[in-house]
């Protein structure tokens, strides 16, 4: 368990030769260690790190395919992929959700790099393809909440950003995480309008961003995440709003500070850091106690932490959830 | 030109201009064009055509003139009316489509939130003007009923101020969603200066 966990950093030149070169060897190492074949397997897809779960056969099935599961563990149905895939919240493409599909379909999603830096003992710059084949791949079907009060119930697929935290060993002094989406107005033409403070930008606390229900996630229903549900890589924090689950990551700092964040910039009456689904905190125009799950025709309520107040409560213990909203 | 204006023609292209909207809201819906959550697509669509509507009613005194063509004056009412059948259609997808007539959940849900008492307080301006737009309504009143309907203006006001709070943005800021409340803002508030300039040049209101 206690095993090292080392990233492969991209140097500016050579990133495929050294990639090649890492899988290579990692190849030769799991082999001449004669691990079970699936091992051998998933060591020949990544050119990235062992990881301990990942090692001496262990039992847990990564789910990076689509399990199959038909509903969340309330009983909720999934969203069909075809909703999910054409409602979208994504201000850096259109403020219209049926558009965005057809406006970001040529967004540049490969090669692309996650920065991990600011108060960690290792920081570096990523390929995405290397975090994606580092960590243990998950399904997690989550409830999503949008503060304009629709829901939808996705099979996510991705990995624990805990994971990610842990191995870059975070310095005492981090206690929050600023994450940074693509600036590239050529791309996202959303982002030629000069009323919102580009880029986009969100942040947790470090317990938050560490807790078991966080993920980082690169696709759902079984396939890699379309650029209109954030490709190649977002957040999910499926107890708070929806814009808290920033998308197209590229940077990802440990700071001591509490970030700013995109909305509550615009409007910070109106849209807090914490941001945890709360409906007994009304937004100034939409109410959150009731929510339309998108399919559904008839409202429901909203339930306090989109139902997750079990696992996270105690994150909040002793905060007036009102003030910090 | 005038002839046109004079004619039924001006008042048939007037009605088709004023269905065309309700056509294709009825086409979008119907084909899927609305995306998975027609109710909010319906709300903003149907508030985007009364608030437009409701634009091109003030500029109608203005045109008529700066192009010398009183005869546009026959269009005022039909768009007035019209603005406000689609703002009760507005109305109805909220209350009716979105929350099923739900009256409890409704009045949690929006009898604190300033956007909606704007948006009532235009609505009920609004009904006021529609109810008493017809030519008994104007002969009963007699120079009360255009001072009356002058109360269009603050109708308008309320509306962009429902529109503003309506929308995920900072009007202090200018930041957030707010190209469209901007644009409907400026063209509104020019309206309104044409007419107090108008009304400086000359204090005894002509008709």
């Amino acid at each position: 368990m206690s095993k090292q966990i080392k990233l492969p950093k991209i140097r500016s030149s050579e990133i495929t030769p050294e990639s090649i070169y890492l899988s290579r060897r990692r190849f030769f190492k799991t082999a001449a260690l004669g691990a079970a074949g699936a091992v051998v397997l998933a060591a020949c897809r990544s050119n990235a790190i062992t990881l301990p779960t990942l090692e001496g056969g262990s039992t847990a099935t990564p789910a990076s395919e689509y399990s199959g599961n038909l509903t969340d563990e309330l009983g909720r149905s999934l969203t069909t992929e075809s909703d999910i895939t054409s409602f979208n919240n994504y201000y850096e493409f259109s403020t219209n959700k049926n558009g965005v599909d057809e406006l970001s379909r040529n967004l540049v999603t490969r090669p692309w790099q996650v920065e991990v830096t600011g108060l960690v003992h290792q920081p570096g710059t990523f390929d995405v393809d290397d975090l994606i084949a580092s960590f243990p791949p998950e399904e997690r079907v989550y409830r999503m909440r949008c503060v304009e009060g629709w829901s939808m119930v996705i099979p996510w697929q991705g990995f624990q950003l805990s994971k990610l935290v842990d191995a870059v060993e975070p310095m005492t002094s981090a206690s929050f995480i600023r994450f940074v989406a693509l600036d590239d107005p050529t791309q996202m033409p959303g982002q030629k309008s000069s009323y919102y403070p580009w880029p986009y930008e969100e942040g947790l606390r470090l317990d938050e961003a560490r807790h078991d229900l966080t993920l980082l996630s690169t696709g759902l229903y079984g396939k890699s995440l379309t650029p209109q549900n954030g490709a190649p890589i977002r957040l999910v924090v499926p107890w708070k709003y929806g814009y808290k689950s920033i998308k197209a990551i590229v940077r990802i700092e440990f700071v001591d500070k509490q970030p700013t964040t995109f909305w509550n910039t615009i409007a910070p009456d109106e849209y807090g850091f914490y941001s945890n689904v709360n409906p007994a905190v009304d937004h100034p125009r939409w109410s959150q106690q009731t929510e339309r799950i998108i399919g559904i025709p008839s409202r429901i309520a909203t339930l306090p932490f989109n139902g997750y107040s079990e696992q996270v409560q105690n994150l909040y213990t002793g905060m007036d959830l009102e003030v910090n909203h | 030109m005038t002839r046109f204006f004079r004619s039924a023609w001006f008042m048939v292209f007037v009605l088709i201009g004023c269905l065309i909207p309700f056509i294709f809201l009825g086409i979008d819906y119907f084909s899927g064009q609305m995306g998975p959550n027609p109710a909010q697509a319906l709300e903003i669509r149907t508030g985007r055509i009364a608030i437009s509507l409701l634009t091109a009613t003030l500029a109608i005194s203005p045109l008529a003139r700066l192009f010398k063509q009183p005869a546009i004056l026959q269009a005022r009412r039909p768009l007035g009316l019209a603005t406000i059948i689609y703002v009760l259609l507005h109305i109805l997808v909220l209350v009716g489509f979105d929350y099923g007539f739900d009256l409890p959940i409704l009045i949690v849900s929006f009898l604190d939130k300033p956007f909606i008492w704007f948006g009532v307080i235009t609505v009920l301006i609004l009904v006021g003007l529609a109810v008493t737009s017809f030519d008994w309504w104007k002969r009963k009143l007699g120079g009360g009923w255009k001072r009356l309907h002058n109360l269009i203006y603050l109708a308008a006001i309320l509306d962009l101020a429902h529109y503003f709070l309506a929308v995920k943005g900072n009007l202090l800021t200018l930041s957030g969603n707010i190209g469209r409340p901007v644009f409907f803002g400026f063209v509104i508030l020019f309206l309104l200066a044409v007419r107090l300039l108008k009304r400086i040049q000359s204090p005894t209101p002509r008709s």
